[in-house]
């Protein structure tokens, strides 16, 4: 949250993934933050509602009445698509209609269970993100249960996105690290061209293989291999070090010394072995 | 520099719009407001001041009014010549100057003349009179006095006669004297 809002005040910042749920206590100028909930979803997304008022410590219910929540929506929770309007659109339901188009053509099921937002252009090709409609509405309602009013829902890479944008060159690749998983984005002209969650395995992480991912990605997107990539890493693991790789990192770690500023690196540490629950603790301090 | 991506699901509220609000737009929020209340003051002031002004002009315009009317009432009064003249006589007379003519002819009269009738004119200044005189020398006498006494200036003896059928027959004679401007 931005320090130059009038009313700022503590967040409570809820993360989902597909299989974990955790709430971060945005602190304050006297009190650090502190996570709050941090549990497995054993039956997914569907049983928010349930665990989130059971695993919420009794001390704290009373002290979030009338405060502000943000959510942050894993990767592998939303979906991202881009839609090139077609020729002659005059209208803002014709995007939204080409919107819902092309995500029934990319995913195969219908879009009445998702809602998708965008910011729509009418000559150029514009972003597309995709949330479950019932976990929207489930996130709603706790929220309205326990007396909070709801500030953000957003995926976790826009959040990423937006916070390092001041960052990020005109032209380039922009990765969000997770201990699990990456998401990688292409930039051109300043506007978001491409973006893409992967999952890494364990044997992705032996030899260059970020270099290996975001060439395969540039070859997917007919693009040059790319010289250059800047990573959002914020201190994932540091217990392994990788094999110099071909690809020059920039690194954006949120725990560096002078923060906000980006630091190159020809070494990337990373470690695959982190759980869901800590990729979502890292995709909330983004977004905070 | 990438632009912000402007996507989020949060359901719209009065505290978002709230939490959105950035300094910078308060600030500028404050001036536009305190410009509009200057100029609303300001507005408000020279209203005040036409209004008043207004009052001022309804008040110099029923003046006015009030004085063509009075105006048109008081019509110039006509007076004929004849009148005018009647009028300026009786004035005159009215401002014949009797108590200075009467000490001037005490002064100039002795116990052997008998005032008749005095007659003035106001407009020549002028006293015209008939008197009896024991004799005719007693007569001049009394003309030379009149002349050298004020407030006359000048007497003149019109006509005389003796009176036979009187059995001490004194002398009857008309006179008149011009008395000063300015006696009151």
């Amino acid at each position: 949250m931005s320090n130059s809002n009038v009313f700022a005040q503590r967040v409570l910042t809820v993360g989902l993934s597909a299989t974990a749920l955790g709430v971060l206590d945005g602190g304050g100028s006297r009190k650090p933050q502190s996570v709050v909930v941090d549990v497995d979803l054993p039956q997914g997304l569907n049983s928010l509602d349930t665990v989130f008022p059971k695993e919420l410590p009794a001390g704290f219910r009373g002290r979030f009445v009338r405060r502000r929540m943000d959510w942050v929506f894993a990767d592998e929770v939303t979906r991202y698509f881009l839609v090139t309007p077609p020729k002659g659109i005059e209208r803002l339901s014709d995007c939204t209609a080409a919107a819902h188009m092309r995500f029934e053509r990319l995913f195969d099921e219908p879009v009445d269970g998702w809602r998708v937002a965008f910011r729509a252009h009418p000559h150029r090709p514009f972003l597309c993100v995709a949330l479950p409609r019932p976990t929207l509405e489930q996130a709603a309602l706790i929220a309205q249960q326990h007396g909070l009013w709801i500030g953000r829902m957003v995926p976790a890479s826009v959040a990423s996105i937006n916070r390092w944008r001041r960052q990020l060159p005109h032209e380039g690749w922009f990765g969000v690290l997770y201990p699990d998983g990456i998401t990688l984005s292409l930039i051109e002209r300043g506007q978001l061209v491409s973006i893409r969650c992967h999952r890494i395995s364990a044997e992705l992480t032996e030899l260059n293989w970020l270099h290996d991912l975001v060439r395969k990605e540039a070859l997917l997107l007919d693009r040059a291999p790319p010289l250059q990539i800047h990573l959002c890493v914020d201190g994932v693991g540091q217990r392994h070090a990788g094999s110099s790789l071909s690809i020059a990192v920039v690194l954006l770690d949120d725990r560096a010394p002078g923060r906000s500023t980006a630091r190159p690196s020809s070494q990337l540490r990373h470690a695959p072995d982190g759980s869901a629950t800590t990729a979502l603790q890292l995709a909330m301090r983004w977004a905070a | 520099m990438i632009k912000k991506m402007h996507v989020d699901f949060a359901p719209p509220s009065w505290h978002r719009s709230l939490a959105e609000l950035r300094i910078s737009y308060v600030v500028c929020l404050s001036l536009i407001a305190g410009l509009t209340l200057a100029i609303a003051l300001r507005a408000y002031e020279l209203h005040e001041a036409r209004n008043a002004l207004q009052a001022q002009r309804e008040q110099l315009r029923r003046v006015k009014d009030l004085q063509k009317q009075v105006k048109s009432r008081a019509r110039p009064m006509q007076v004929s010549a004849s009148q005018a003249s009647t009028v300026n006589d009786a004035v005159r007379k009215l401002n014949v100057p009797w108590e200075q003519l009467f000490v001037g002819l005490e002064a100039a009269g002795d116990g052997s003349i008998g005032l008749l009738s005095l007659e003035a004119d106001g407009g020549r200044q002028v006293l015209r009179g008939i008197a009896e005189a024991r004799t005719p020398d007693h007569m001049l006498a009394f003309i030379d006095r009149l002349k050298q006494a004020r407030p006359y200036d000048g007497a003149a003896l019109l006509q005389h006669e003796k009176v036979e059928a009187h059995p001490q027959k004194p002398t009857r004679f008309q006179f008149e004297v011009r008395w000063v401007q300015g006696v009151r």
